[in-house]
């Protein structure tokens, strides 16, 4: 069981961690994206 | 005469259960209008399967083994990842990615909000589920249909038919969940916080890059999320790119009714007695719950870590929002924020949460792929 758990915890912070990763890393895009190809803003 | 003696006489009291199960879920469907896309086909489904001696399933009749139709259209469409991954060309088409481009920083929201799918795994290995069959059941928290069932087809096939009935039921509940686990965790004051919300127009060059980029990430990072992110690209760069809004249309209408219809019905092979009518099951739909609930909490509490550092505050239960169950959570939130405050707008930036949450969960289920591979 604490194998398993530990495997568990493991996965816990590979899952949480790699989704903030990726979704940082979007993030980071979408910002370049914006400044390079600014929109103008809506009236 | 005789046929119909042999049939009545072999059904057992746990295919008779299913059949109620099954019309119960096209009860939610129909009447409830709970994800009656899905309900409602698995509900029949559900009573196809538990009759016996039919061409339904794949059976031996008389020492002959004849193949059923909806295992074909299983080993087609769910076995292959199929259909899963056409209906994700549909939801690409449907996304408008806008209100996300316009403040990525809701982005990190729909990472926070994946939460409950990691807490859940812990959960399940605590009740003795195997590793796979945790990682399956967390996917529940993707609040994704077809994410829940690519990945629990991987890593726990057995598992499939309470993982995916449990994932669109809840999607269905969204309504009900969210707000009493928003409340759990936020004071009044709180869900007043207003946030201004300034309309910034995203180009035409940032939308069609931007399916596309994410695409290259996806391949580059999580490569085993690819065919989920890639096809959820693939149908928004149809809706972005401008020249081929009939291939957008169809894949909004025409694709996802039909594989919808197929999906529904194939899914319900795993809706057999014998494999559903476990404690296993009910187990499944409590944690999936759990899932749900842990999400929200996540999002929330996530932003209120945030208000610890920002002048401007944002309002917590926009964190909520970074589930993939859209648009639903964003009406749920802003329909919130207005019962505090009526003059209270945060749809757009629920909005931005919410898609985030589209891409965040694929990437979670990409991810708990990954891990195994």
């Amino acid at each position: 069981m604490s194998a398993a758990l530990t495997q568990g915890f493991e996965l816990m912070l590979f899952g949480m961690g790699g989704v903030f990763a990726v979704l940082f890393l979007i993030y980071l895009v979408c910002i370049a994206l914006n400044r390079i190809f600014s929109g103008k803003p809506k009236e | 005469m005789d046929t119909i003696i042999q049939t009545v006489t072999s059904i057992t009291w746990q295919q008779i259960v299913m059949m109620v199960i099954g019309g119960v879920l096209m009860y939610l469907g129909i009447k409830k209008n709970y994800e009656p896309t899905l309900l409602v086909p698995m509900g029949l489904g559900a009573i196809l399967v538990n009759f016996p001696m039919t061409g339904v399933l794949t059976q031996t009749i008389n020492g002959q083994k004849t193949e059923g139709v909806l295992d074909v259209l299983f080993n087609a469409g769910i076995t292959t990842e199929l259909f899963p991954l056409l209906i994700f060309i549909g939801i690409g088409a449907m996304i408008d990615f806008g209100p996300l481009l316009s403040n990525p920083f809701m982005l990190l929201f729909g990472a926070a909000a994946q939460f409950g799918i990691f807490f859940v795994v812990i959960v399940a290995l605590l009740f003795g589920f195997n590793i796979n069959e945790a990682a399956s059941i967390g996917i529940i928290g993707a609040a994704d249909g077809p994410t829940s069932i690519f990945v629990s087809n991987q890593l726990a096939p057995n598992l499939l038919g309470p993982i995916a009935i449990a994932a669109y039921s809840y999607m269905a509940l969204v309504p009900i969940i969210q707000p009493m686990a928003i409340k759990l965790v936020t004071t009044k004051k709180e869900r007043r916080i207003r946030m201004e919300y300034q309309a910034e127009s995203v180009s035409k060059q940032t939308r069609i890059l931007f399916p596309i980029i994410i695409t290259i990430i996806a391949g580059l990072v999580a490569p085993v999320s690819l065919p989920l992110v890639g096809f959820l690209m693939f149908g928004n760069l149809l809706r972005e790119c401008g020249v081929l809004d009939r291939l957008s249309n169809t894949a909004q209408n025409e694709l996802v009714n039909i594989v919808s219809i197929l999906l529904g019905l194939t899914i319900s092979v795993k809706l057999t007695a014998g494999s559903f009518l476990k404690v296993q099951t009910l187990m499944i739909i409590a944690f999936g719950l759990v899932a749900f609930i842990m999400d929200s909490i996540g999002g929330v509490l996530f932003a209120k870590f945030l208000n610890l550092f920002r002048k401007t505050k944002i309002n917590p239960m926009i964190g909520a929002a970074g589930i993939s169950a859209f648009p639903m959570s964003s009406r749920v939130i802003q329909q919130m924020a207005q019962a505090e405050d009526k003059q209270n707008f945060v749809l757009m930036y629920a909005v931005g949460a919410n898609v985030s949450g589209q891409i965040g969960s694929v990437i979670a289920g990409g991810l708990l792929l990954g891990f195994f591979s």
